[in-house]
């Protein structure tokens, strides 16, 4: 695997855990009024920002380790261009979605609580489809 | 790459071996693209801009013709 292609691991994988954790606490979760949850929300981005430093050096750490060399990023070029866009653009389209989601849910009276879910699921989504869309389109074409 | 993407082949292999068996990486450094471009392009996963065609075809002192083929419509 190149470095780009760990670092969309990696992200994939902060992704699933976050989707994870989201099940997980969603009992804990229920209670609280739209300002905490907004708050803890707030801060698992943060938690994921950190997750995602930390994973993404420790995974090239063991992945050169594993692969016997050095995994280096290399200068950017067309290629790399070409992927960037086309997975951007379904990470777009996923986080639009996300974000009409949210509105609908409030705009027909649903629960505040899950527009702010909605706000919070909805750039992880997007980056989950952006690390598989870079995934396949290097490894596929 | 895409919808509709023609089917262009290539000779690049052949012409790294034709070249003293040039490594990927020494031809990706001659054109200026990754390693990973390059095995994209000779497996026919990626088809370069033409700019990056016509620098492979340099790095090889060759026609643009002779490292990509565009087959004819039958």
């Amino acid at each position: 695997m190149t470095y780009k292609e760990w670092v969309a691991a990696v992200q994939l994988l902060g992704a699933v855990l976050v989707g994870i954790w989201l099940v997980l606490d969603a009992g804990a979760s229920a209670t609280l009024d739209i300002a905490a949850l907004a708050a803890k929300l707030l801060w698992a981005i943060v938690a994921v920002i950190v997750f995602n430093i930390v994973a993404t050096i420790l995974s090239i750490i063991v992945g050169s380790i594993l692969q016997g060399e050095e995994i280096k990023d290399e200068a950017t070029d067309e290629r790399d261009r070409q992927v960037a866009d086309r997975s951007m653009r379904n990470s777009g389209m996923v986080q639009s979605l996300g974000a009409v989601g949210g509105l609908l849910i409030l705009a027909f009276g649903g629960p505040p609580i899950l527009g702010a879910y909605a706000l919070f699921v909805a750039p992880f989504l997007g980056g989950a489809v952006d690390a598989i869309s870079r995934l396949v389109y290097y490894r596929l074409g | 790459m895409g919808k509709g993407q023609p089917n262009i082949t290539n000779t690049i292999r052949t012409l790294r071996f034709q070249a003293g068996e040039m490594t990927q990486a020494a031809l990706a450094e001659r054109v200026g693209v990754t390693r990973q471009t390059i095995v994209a392009i000779e497996q026919g996963r990626y088809s370069p801009s033409l700019e990056v065609a016509f620098r492979i075809a340099r790095a090889f002192a060759v026609p643009l013709e002779q490292v990509f083929q565009y087959p004819t419509e039958d």
